[in-house]
């Protein structure tokens, strides 16, 4: 106990490097059994399903009842479930919907966030409710409370089925669902990926629970979930367990394919059953059909009967007229005979009075030609009276008026004489003379027209003496011609008279004749009308009959043609139904499929994962131990060398070799115990939580109550392992002075000898060199030991922050070599598989103008299996690019070593490099593509392809295969339905860009590149937790080993110290002369804790990848320049802590003696 | 005043419970350029008064002055630049860096103060010229003391404190180290004081301190010194 006090610092040292060691490799081996033992506890707590019994078709409740009547079995819980398309708040995810008994549900408990009371013992996979409520009514869903990524939602949002990759009529009745509360599922506890499903991108991402109401009735339970009995007693999978659910699922895969028939019998029987039914309403369809065929035949031919009579009818009017007409015939020839006599007669007495006629009109002519000069005498007789009375008037006036002119003649002649004497009397000139000129001009002139009269008179009464005998005779010449002409006009009138009788008479015979021939006439034209009138009555009939018989003929052809489609119906239907039949016959009978836990995804991933730190546990914590060896060795040599003299004085005592030695196996007993149990009691706790904690970002498995369950093998086994080391190391140390004799280990140890080392030698350095640092590169080989142990553990240290940094940068690697170096592309837009040419280029033209690229490429993805002849198939996106040029602007092939790009044309087969490692495939390998089923299994015995690339990727598994390949492979056609896109938009636009691209008919689904990374930056997250982890514990390393080796450092050299201290050294000068030692082998442990770390690293990164991420395989720079400064951080931080120690050094004491 | 003083120095250590004065009202005087033997049995406090002198321990009351300068006075600081350019040091054993040869010994030394002597000279001033480059360890034990007594000399101090430098040597290799400091004492007048239980030392010393229960009983001037050759003991 004194050497204890007396050495608390050596005692700690070892303790705490044991603690840490036992605690790092205890915490750590028992982090994945305390996960394993958390995700038994709610398995357990939840009832999840031990076995799973899925059928192709469905179950019918006989089966159920032989399921639950299997031995071994405790509940049985029947669910419908189907996988779908489904949009919560713009976002798409492909989901699994199942149904969860309501009433269960409803009246279950949880207090502690793990176990679920129910009453229903058939309540399996119960589920936790997180927020909100359960639902209550159909329409209603609670969904997970565990998806890392994804578009927020809140209670009351709703959930819209879009499509599934069958036919939802039947199967799912609701197509929109109310969120009303999120709920923990034990059956999908990662949250990450929920399992395998043929939609979207292949992994169901959320799931949906509803009440059985909102499937169809006639849809069939699809699966059984199975609660084996005492297997919750068990540790979920353990062998024990596994053994346990084997020997039932033994029983199910024995009875799976009665139960397969049994089912088939059911379906078959109902099918019949349905079938049976249509044929009967067949057979009565098909008589009804014939019954009105017949009908329809027997009026066609009454029809034709009544043709044919009316035809007869026709024919015989028709000879009947055809008589009428030779009667009539005949008529009109004697009528024509008679007609033509008559009008001879007529004629001839005609003739006669046109003769008579004719004369008269000679007669009439002649008279009318006398009649001029007649008419002519007419009028001129009362001129000629008139002349001859003028004449004789004339005379008579003449003889009277003569004597009158002949006295005015004497009168002016007498005037004129009287006139003329007076103007003789007067002169020439004188005016009078003048008027009176004029008057007797005047009267000259009378005079002239008196003479003129009188000559005139005198000639008219010689004229008219002649005339008036002449005038008598013409007047008796007119008035004989005027007797002559009227007495023949006489005589033509009476001739007039006489002809005009005549005619009269002729006339009156022509009228009767006409008479008489106009009503025989009329006679045969009212025969003949009759004729024609009857004629055409008949041409009617035929008419009619020729309609009806036209009618008929298209009523025969109607009813021909009816008669052959009812009964080419009736084929069909019988055709229908012999199909039917048929499929009845032929159905198989469903595969029904065992699976236990093992089967679920998030079950075995996180027992993948918690096995995946069982074997980083394995390895990683070896750094602790063996800096434990070596810290135990260093310093218990340092104990023993320190007690040398005592040790000689018990050996010359006479104390045996075993007694001294444990002495000091006890005190690295007792050091090393309470370190092992220290570092158990801690870090068996801290590591286990941090690291389930971390893990909880990706498993909703609740947190295990504290304390952390312990596991007592590993305890001991690591506490052991400590404990042996240190006790190992220390009796290595003793049994090394022991060997001494007594009387020498009496004396002070000689110190050992100073020694020139290699750099010596050369001189022009080593002069160079000042004394400390002399001394320092002497003493680095002077203690090899203790050299030796510094930079291992520092070499550790380095080691663990390079890994942890360097885990870091893998981690974060994957999205940042995996998005820009190899994927270029950041949009996928998926379309329906038989969306039209021109709904692509619409979706393309959208995307390039308001994604304003033009880098947009079609691809046909689909899930598929690959595998090889070495191993089993694995679920992978195949992905078949239409143009390979436009292709490889968006995706860049290139081996991760070297960086050879890869050519991909038409022909070629390229894997993603982890997906070909797994296979165990390399370039010009055969692969084998198998199709794959609704529930994730190969089809078929594979389509062989020969690889001709492995690529470089971080994300997913996926083959790119060139479409001739692929389709001389498979034999399918491609349909290039997805679109990749290198799209420039914001985040902000996305949501207008995707629902701008949903509303163009045949878009499927648009997923963003950053989704992806969001939802890899917060599951990969958890990894960081484990930096965390290392950095801690890399800096603890670093101050034990530290702390320790300076430790001994001064303690061994307090003389060497206190001397320079004596020598005036100031104590900066003495720290830099005992610290520099320490930098340097700092320096060194560092550097090749940085060549360990990047092996270390190495390691982790493969044993931590989970199956479908690469971490990046290299370690940056700055991680190297990290890991190296924080190394030396902690150095300086030791030596910071440490300089008390060396001030306390003291001169005096030191000086003394020699210890 | 003295080159050196001591004046009614106490110095008490607490062992537990009680009080031991290891000096107990030292007062003494020492000229320059003297040698002064310190002598007294074992635990009669001659050590401490040394360790005091030479600023590595520090007295609990009463003063001492160097040249004129109050050392009781000095804080830490001060007392690491004392010494370092006024003191040198001389051990029982020797106290030598066994990973730096003789030469860097000594150069250990002299690269800190300000007015050393050349390393190389004050080893063949001692005597070592041939084995300059050897490793303490390849050293007896005389020639580790006169590499201690070079180390010392060559920071060239104002004050060489010797502690029963021939305490682990042999009667002939004690002589010439004693001689080593007569001389340098004699040839460069330097102040040198020497601690040793042996009272034959005394007949070699200008001036003899007697130390009895942690004071100076006596305080001699030796006239005429002999020389270190000369004394047998």
């Amino acid at each position: 106990m004194r050497s204890i006090r007396d050495s608390l610092g050596r005692f700690l040292a070892i303790a705490a490097i044991v603690a840490l060691g036992c605690g790092f490799y205890g915490g750590l081996r028992m982090t994945g059994p305390d996960m394993r033992i958390a995700a038994d506890r709610f398995y357990d707590g939840t009832h999840l399903y031990d076995i799973r019994l899925l059928s192709t078709l469905g179950y019918s409740d006989s089966q159920i009842g032989e399921v639950k009547a299997v031995e071994g079995v405790a509940a049985v819980m029947p669910s419908k479930s189907t996988d779908v398309m489904g949009q919560i708040n713009e976002e798409q995810y492909a989901m699994r919907i199942s149904t969860l008994p309501i009433k269960a549900l409803n009246e279950s408990t949880c207090e502690d966030g793990c176990n679920v009371e129910s009453s229903d013992a058939s309540y399996l996979n119960r589920l936790i409710l997180a927020k909100g409520r359960w639902p209550q009514r159909s329409g209603e869903c609670v969904i997970s409370a565990d998806r890392v990524a994804g578009v927020p939602f809140e209670m009351g949002d709703k959930l819209t089925v879009l499509y599934a990759s069958q036919d939802l009529d039947g199967v799912l009745s609701t197509r929109e669902f109310t969120i009303v509360g999120t709920v923990h599922s034990s059956n999908f506890v990662s949250s990450v990926t929920m399992g395998a499903t043929s939609l979207g991108s292949g992994s169901i991402q959320q799931f949906a629970y509803v009440s059985e109401d909102n499937f169809d009735a006639d849809c069939p339970y699809t699966e059984l979930f199975i609660e084996v009995e005492g297997a919750s007693e068990l540790f979920s999978g353990s062998d024990e367990y596994q053994a346990h659910v084997q020997v039932v699922a033994d029983r199910f895969e024995g009875m799976a394919d009665a139960l397969a028939l049994s089912r088939l019998n059911d379906i078959k029987a109902e099918a019949q059953e349905e079938l049976d039914d249509e044929n009967a309403k067949y057979e009565e369809e098909k008589a009804d059909a014939l019954e009105k065929l017949d009908d329809a035949k027997q009026e066609l031919d009454d029809a034709s009967t009544k043709l044919d009579d009316a035809q007869n009818k026709i024919d015989s009017g028709q000879s009947d007229i055809d008589s009428g007409w030779a009667q009539l015939n005949s008529g009109w020839s004697q009528y024509y005979t008679q007609r033509n006599d008559a009008l001879a007669k007529l004629a001839s007495g005609k003739a006669e009075l046109e003769a008579n006629q004719k004369k008269l009109d000679e007669a009439a002519r002649e008279l009318e030609a006398g009649r001029a000069g007649y008419e002519k005498a007419k009028e001129n007789k009362p001129g000629v009276e008139e002349q001859l009375s003028q004449a004789r008037d004339g005379l008579a006036q003449a003889e009277a008026g003569l004597p009158a002119v002949q006295d005015g003649i004497a009168q002016v002649e007498e005037g004129i004489a009287g006139l003329e004497a007076q103007i003789a009397l007067l002169p020439e000139g004188d005016p009078t003379r003048k008027a009176l000129e004029q008057e007797l001009e005047g009267l000259r002139m009378k005079l002239a027209g008196l003479q003129n009269q009188e000559s005139e008179l005198n000639k008219t009464i010689t004229e008219l003496t002649a005339a008036i005998p002449q005038l008598e005779a013409a007047l008796t010449q007119i008035e004989e011609g005027i007797e002559q002409f009227e007495a023949g006009e006489a005589e033509l009138a009476a001739g007039k008279k006489q002809l005009e009788a005549g005619w009269k008479e002729y006339y009156a015979q022509e009228a009767n004749a006409y008479a008489q021939l106009s009503a025989a006439e009329n006679q045969l034209y009212a025969s003949e009308q009759q004729l024609i009138d009857s004629q055409q009555q008949i041409r009617d009939s035929q008419a009619e009959v020729n309609d009806g018989r036209e009618e008929l003929e298209e009523g025969k052809q109607e009813y021909e043609k009816e008669r052959k489609k009812a009964l080419d119906e009736l084929a069909d239907a019988a055709q229908l139904i012999a199909d039917a039949q048929k499929d009845i016959d032929d159905l198989e009978a469903p595969d029904i499929y065992v699976l236990d836990r093992t089967k679920n995804y998030g079950v075995e991933s996180q027992v993948a994962d918690s096995e995946r730190i069982d074997n980083i546990a394995r390895v990683f914590p070896f750094i602790f131990f063996l800096v434990a060896a070596l810290v135990a060795l260093t310093t218990m040599t340092r104990m023993v060398d320190e007690d040398r003299v005592v040790i000689g004085t018990y050996k010359a005592l006479g104390y045996s070799k075993a007694r001294i030695t444990g002495r000091y196996l006890i005190y690295a007993g007792l050091a090393s115990t309470v370190g092992a149990i220290v570092g158990l009691a801690l870090l068996a706790q801290v590591l286990p939580f941090t690291i389930s904690k971390a893990y909880a970002i990706i498993y909703n498995i609740p947190d295990y109550p504290l304390p952390m369950p312990f596991d007592w093998k590993l305890g001991l086994l690591s506490g052991g392992l400590g404990v042996g080391i240190t006790l190992l190391a220390t009796f290595g140390a003793a049994v090394a002075t022991l060997r001494e004799q007594p009387a020498q280990l009496m004396l002070p140890r000689a110190p050992k000898a100073g020694k020139r080392i290699l750099l010596e030698r050369i001189a022009p350095l080593w002069k160079r060199v000042s004394f400390s640092w002399k001394v320092t590169f002497r003493n680095l080989f002077r203690y090899k030991k203790r050299m030796f142990m510094t930079v291992v553990g520092i070499a550790g240290c380095t080691a663990l922050l390079l890994t942890g940094w360097g885990l870091h940068d893998s981690i974060w690697d994957i999205i940042d070599k995996q998005f820009g170096p190899v994927v270029n592309y950041n949009v996928i837009t998926k379309l329906d598989e038989d969306v039209s040419e021109s709904q692509i280029v619409s979706v393309e033209t959208y995307m390039r103008d308001k994604g304003e690229t033009e880098d947009i490429t079609r691809v046909q993805s689909s899930n598929m299996q690959v595998g090889s002849s070495s191993h089993n198939p694995i679920g992978v996106e195949v992905v078949v690019p239409e143009k390979v040029n436009e292709f490889a602007d968006l995706l860049t092939m290139k081996e991760r070593i070297g960086q050879v790009p890869i050519v991909f044309d038409d022909h070629s087969v390229v894997l993603t490099e982890k997906l070909a490692k797994k296979l165990g495939l390399s370039v010009g390998d055969t692969l084998l593509l198998y199709d794959q089923d609704d529930i994730g299994n190969a089809v078929g015995s594979g389509y062989e392809l020969t690889l001709t690339g492995i690529m470089e990727n971080y994300i997913g598994s996926r083959a790119y295969i060139g479409r001739d390949s692929y389709q001389q492979a498979t034999g399918d056609s491609c349909s290039f339905t997805t679109l990749y896109g290198r799209c420039n938009e914001g985040v902000d636009e996305r949501l207008t860009f995707t629902e701008g691209l949903h509303e163009i008919e045949g878009v499927r689904t648009v997923t963003y590149n950053d989704e992806t990374i969001d939802s890899y930056r917060t599951m990969l997250t958890s990894v960081d937790m484990i930096v965390v982890v290392l950095v801690v514990s890399a800096a603890a390393l670093a101050f034990i080993v530290l702390y320790n080796l300076t430790n001994i450092n001064i303690t061994e050299r307090r003389r060497e110290i206190a001397s320079l201290k004596v020598l005036g050294f100031t104590k900066r000068e003495v720290y830099a002369y005992i610290f520099r030692e320490i930098i340097l082998l700092s320096i060194l442990g560092a550097l090749f804790g940085l060549v360990l770390g990047t092996f270390l690293e190495s390691f982790v990164c493969v044993t931590a990848e989970v199956d479908y991420v690469m971490f990046g395989r290299d370690i940056h720079t700055t991680s190297y320049v990290i890991s190296f400064v924080m190394t030396l951080v902690f150095t300086a931080f030791v030596m910071l802590s440490m300089r008390k120690k060396l001030t306390t050094v003291d001169m005096v004491e030191s000086l003394k003696s020699v210890d | 005043m003295a080159f050196v003083e001591f004046r009614d120095v106490r110095k008490v250590y607490h062992m537990g419970e009680v009080e031991v004065a290891a000096v107990d009202g030292m007062n003494f005087a020492i000229e320059q350029g003297e040698f002064v033997v310190v002598v007294g049995p074992s635990g009669a406090g001659k050590t401490t008064v040394l360790n005091i002198l030479g600023g590595i321990d520090t007295a609990t009351s009463g003063q001492v002055f160097l040249d004129d300068e109050e050392i009781s006075a000095y804080n830490e600081q001060q007392l690491t630049q004392y010494r370092r350019h006024d003191i040198g040091f001389v051990f029982q054993f020797y106290n030598l860096v066994q990973n730096l040869t003789a030469l860097e010994n000594v150069e250990l030394a002299s690269q800190i103060c300000s007015d050393p002597l050349d390393p190389a000279e004050a080893l063949a001033a001692v005597g070592l010229a041939e084995r300059m480059d050897n490793f303490p360890g390849q050293l007896s034990g005389g020639e580790q003391q006169r590499v201690a007594i070079a180390r010392a000399l060559a920071k060239n101090p104002k004050l060489l404190l010797c502690d029963e430098p021939t305490g682990a040597l042999d009667y002939q290799t004690g002589k010439a180290i004693l001689k080593l400091l007569q001389n340098s004492s004699k040839e460069n007048g330097r102040t040198v004081v020497l601690i040793t239980h042996n009272s034959a030392f005394c007949a070699m010393a200008d001036r003899v301190i007697r130390v009895r229960e942690g004071r100076a009983s006596s305080i001699e001037i030796n006239e005429a010194p002999v020389s270190a050759e000369s004394i047998e003991w």
